[in-house]
């Protein structure tokens, strides 16, 4: 997505962040855009989507399917910046034992505190911040009337889609920020407040007496996450954007869980889906492994479900267009993973000031890519910037890597790494 | 709908609903334009349905079951019923059970649903502006005479409560002074807040009681203190729809469709929840007193009755050591009459019609001239081999094949 010339001039802490965060094994998501190569047949697809649908007033939802390290959490990056950049409010979360998909209270959490947008900071506390600041600039130096905050209200509440106790912490909120102290009443308790507000909107616990000042009568909870989920586009459209992408990362964990709770997880997802029909300038991301797909506890053991996501005949060919994306089945090409090479070449030249052309050679990215391809691990993108980042951190402390350099060695070195890896990130296991 | 019909209708259609439509059926779900552009088949459904439009006409309650597996078109069905019933004037709520956020059992979310999916043949406004419309002089044309008291439709066994709301909402605010409005006493008078709360009251979403009734006393409803303005159980909440259906008759439109989906749902719940929900059934399917103006619509798998046959109508409750049938009746025996409409697949002539529209459909919402007869071609080797699968993964087959000829256009 960016040419060498835009590489050079990331600051070389930000180029180290970039190192750091791969050789963790995990993406660094706000540079993707400085290391992607290939996957443009999907992107040119989802680039019409968000602007000559979603935008538009669409809604849908699509599953992007790869196996561990084919780049699905990057893929998901890029979205995010794409969106971003078109104007859309976006949410990346990753689901995981504290934030499972069948509980969608949890997840509406998440996705509150992972928002980013038209704003400064990350969080709906940051947006609603922005949009008080926003009022206030509208105001200029006089505070709005009571009068005027009346009408604000009646705005909010009227707005399509919004559920009242969505605009009555609007409100309160714009009441708290606004109104003069009353006589006697403290800066104090007016904080107070606002964080209460805040915490709400944050799917934070908070008691219904607590919210009760503030004309919201329900807690978040799983009968009301999805309706407040809604309203925060609505709220979102309503501060200028052009609607909201979520991106749910892991929903594979789904899989190892009691059958009980599988079950809520996937109608959760059918209903997003069907929602999908009302809904409007909204789109969901979320990535599978292809065992959601194949195995007998994934999406076939949801009949309402699975109807909705397989498709019959034409396996062969791949759909840009289609509810599956199928990353797997699209792997970068050698040409695409040696010019990742040369990307994550000059970002590590720029994190450690240093010139690595000489000691790492375009042959030799060339040749670890074709000893990846001779093992059949082409597809493997996260093993591939594991052993570049490997062979360059080598170069720079000076073992400069010789031409006896065991290749395939080396390889299998990194991958078990990888899969130790793995299985620190899958610690705890989910409860069976 | 035939050919010519249908390119009037393609042509006049902007790209954006098209496209709707299309990536809808991609996901195996239907929109209303894409329903009214696609139907194929429909003249026994208009049979069968307008057959219980004119039993709501007599005031005879009726019911519709439409029945079929999963793919084979229940929810293509609904929709276009609902198209039907809003063009014969009914007011008509399309909805989805579902065991975990709108289960049949839990009659308030059923309502909630249904006020808030509700359309009316004459306009898109909610309910509650329908409502304020029709007191503020929309009821000339219906109700004769210059004495015509508008709140004399709200039926008598509507629940308290919402025959005050209703009240309410057609009342103005009381009049107070700057001096009493500076009173302890009237320190709840706050007039910009009463249409939102007594419109959420209405549409089911339960404000506090408290909120509900400041705003009645000071819409001054005279008899709001009559009763209790709480709501417990499903009951209320029925009563409130079946008082709906008559109230939008006398409004002047024909009654009140409503249409469930999935309602095959109510088989997966627990036995509690089931013997509950059987029971609200019960009063659609076989009621004691004519449901004047509802037209209740259920689509069902045929997993559904089979769960309703095998259920154990022997089980009793014991309950204060007296022993009751667990399930209030046998209704495998109760629903042998019942009005259900099968659904059959599709002849392969309707297939290659409904192809057709579909190259044009998919032309026109992603802006592309496919090769009509080449294109064809294409999608009758994709039905061949997709041979006896559900409808609905026909369709999905069909329009990844479009997908495929149109992006190797893009990617040219």
């Amino acid at each position: 997505m960016k040419t060498m010339e835009e590489l050079g001039q990331l600051k070389p802490f930000q180029a180290r962040s970039i190192i750091e965060e791969l050789r963790k094994g995990s993406v660094p998501a706000q540079y993707v855009p400085f290391f992607t190569v290939g996957r443009d047949n999907w992107l040119t697809f989802i680039e019409d989507d968000l602007a000559n649908y979603i935008a538009e007033g669409g809604a849908k939802v699509r599953f992007l399917s790869g196996d561990y390290g084919d780049g699905k959490t990057h893929f998901m990056s890029v979205i995010q910046h794409l969106a971003l950049q078109e104007g859309f409010g976006v949410s990346f979360v990753i689901l995981t034992r504290e934030t499972p998909i069948h509980k969608f209270e949890a997840v509406y959490q998440a996705i509150t505190q992972q928002l980013h947008g038209r704003f400064e900071g990350v969080g709906i506390r940051n947006l609603l911040r922005q949009w008080l600041y926003n009022l206030a600039e509208k105001a200029e130096k006089e505070a709005p009337s009571l009068e005027q905050m009346a009408d604000l209200a009646e705005t909010l509440r009227n707005l399509p889609g919004m559920n009242i106790n969505f605009a009555n912490g609007l409100t309160a909120l714009a009441h708290n920020r606004f109104v003069p102290l009353e006589e006697g009443e403290e800066q104090e308790k007016r904080d107070a407040a606002q964080e209460i507000i805040f915490h709400w909107f944050e799917g934070g616990k908070v008691t219904k007496r607590e919210l009760k000042p503030f004309g919201i009568f329900e807690v978040v909870n799983k009968s009301n996450s999805k309706q407040l989920l809604n309203s925060l586009n609505v709220f979102l459209r309503h501060c200028e954007h052009k609607g909201l992408i979520l991106l749910l990362d892991e929903l594979e964990t789904v899989i190892a869980q009691p059958a009980s709770m599988r079950n809520a997880a996937y109608e959760n997802v059918r209903l997003l889906i069907d929602n999908s029909e009302h809904a409007e300038y909204f789109h969901i991301f979320f990535s599978i492994i292809p065992d959601v797909l194949l195995s007998e506890k994934g999406f076939k053991s949801y009949d309402a479900l699975w109807s909705r996501v397989r498709s019959i005949g034409q396996k062969k060919k791949l759909n840009y267009r289609g509810v599956l994306i199928d990353l797997h089945r699209t792997p970068l090409t050698s040409k695409e993973l040696i010019e990742l090479g040369r990307c994550l070449r000059r970002i590590h030249e720029i994190s450690y000031r240093w010139e690595a052309e000489d000691s790492v050679p375009d042959k030799l990215v060339e040749e670890v890519c074709t000893n990846q391809e001779k093992m059949g691990l082409l597809s493997e993108v996260r093993l591939f910037i594991k052993q570049l980042i490997s062979i360059l951190d080598m170069a720079e402390q000076g073992e400069t890597p010789s031409e006896e350099l065991d290749l395939e060695q080396h390889i299998v070195s990194s991958q078990q790494e990888m899969d130790q890896e793995k299985v620190e990130q899958l610690q705890p296991s989910w409860d069976q | 709908m035939d050919m010519p019909d249908f390119f009037q209708l393609l042509e006049e259609a902007n790209n954006f609903p098209l496209r709707r439509a299309v990536e809808c059926l991609r996901e195996g779900l239907f929109d209303p334009f894409g329903v009214s552009l696609l139907t194929a088949r429909e003249s026994q459904l208009n049979t069968v349905f307008d057959q219980g439009a004119q039993d709501v006409a007599k005031n005879k309650s009726t019911h519709l079951c439409v029945c079929g597996s999963y793919g084979q078109g229940k929810s293509h069905s609904l929709t276009y019923l609902r198209q039907r019933a809003l063009q014969q004037g009914f007011a008509v709520s399309l909805i989805n059970l579902d065991p975990r956020e709108v289960p049949l059992h839990d009659f308030r979310q059923v309502y909630r649903a249904l006020v808030s999916q509700i359309s009316f043949p004459d306009s898109d406004d909610p309910l509650v502006k329908v409502w304020e419309q029709w007191t503020k002089g929309g009821y000339t044309k219906q109700l004769k005479g210059k004495k015509a008291d508008p709140l004399s439709i709200i039926p008598d066994n509507m629940p308290h409560v919402f025959k005050a709301v209703l009240t309410a909402l057609a009342s103005e605010n009381m009049q107070l002074s700057r001096r009493q409005k500076g009173l302890k006493k009237h320190a709840a008078f706050r007039p910009r807040e009463f249409p939102w709360i007594l419109s959420n009251a209405l549409n089911g979403n339960a404000p506090p009681v408290v909120r509900i009734r400041q705003a009645l006393k000071y819409r001054e409803v005279s008899f709001y203190k009559e009763q209790s303005l709480v709501c417990k159980g499903w009951e209320p909440y029925f009563d409130l729809v079946r008082g709906l259906g008559l109230m939008f008759q006398q409004m002047g439109y024909k009654g009140w469709v409503l249409l469930f989906d999935e309602a095959e749902a109510i088989a997966q719940t627990r036995i509690n929840v089931r013997r509950k929900s059987y029971a609200i059934l019960q009063r659609f399917f076989c009621p004691e007193e004519p449901l004047h103006g509802l037209y209740p619509v259920f689509a069902f798998t045929d997993d559904f009755f089979a769960t309703v046959k095998n259920e154990d109508y022997e089980r009793v409750d014991t309950r204060a050591e007296t022993e009751q049938p667990y399930f209030a009746e046998n209704y495998a025996k109760a629903w042998r009459r019942l009005n259900i409409h099968d659904l059959h697949g599709l002849s392969a002539r309707e297939w290659q019609t409904l192809a057709e529209k579909l190259i044009h459909v998919h032309g026109k919402a992603y802006d592309w001239q496919p090769e009509p007869k080449e294109v064809q071609k294409q999608l009758t080797a994709t039905l061949k081999e997709t041979g006896a699968q559900e409808a609905r993964l026909k369709i999905k087959a069909l329009v990844n094949q479009l997908d495929f000829v149109q992006q190797g256009v893009v990617l040219r």
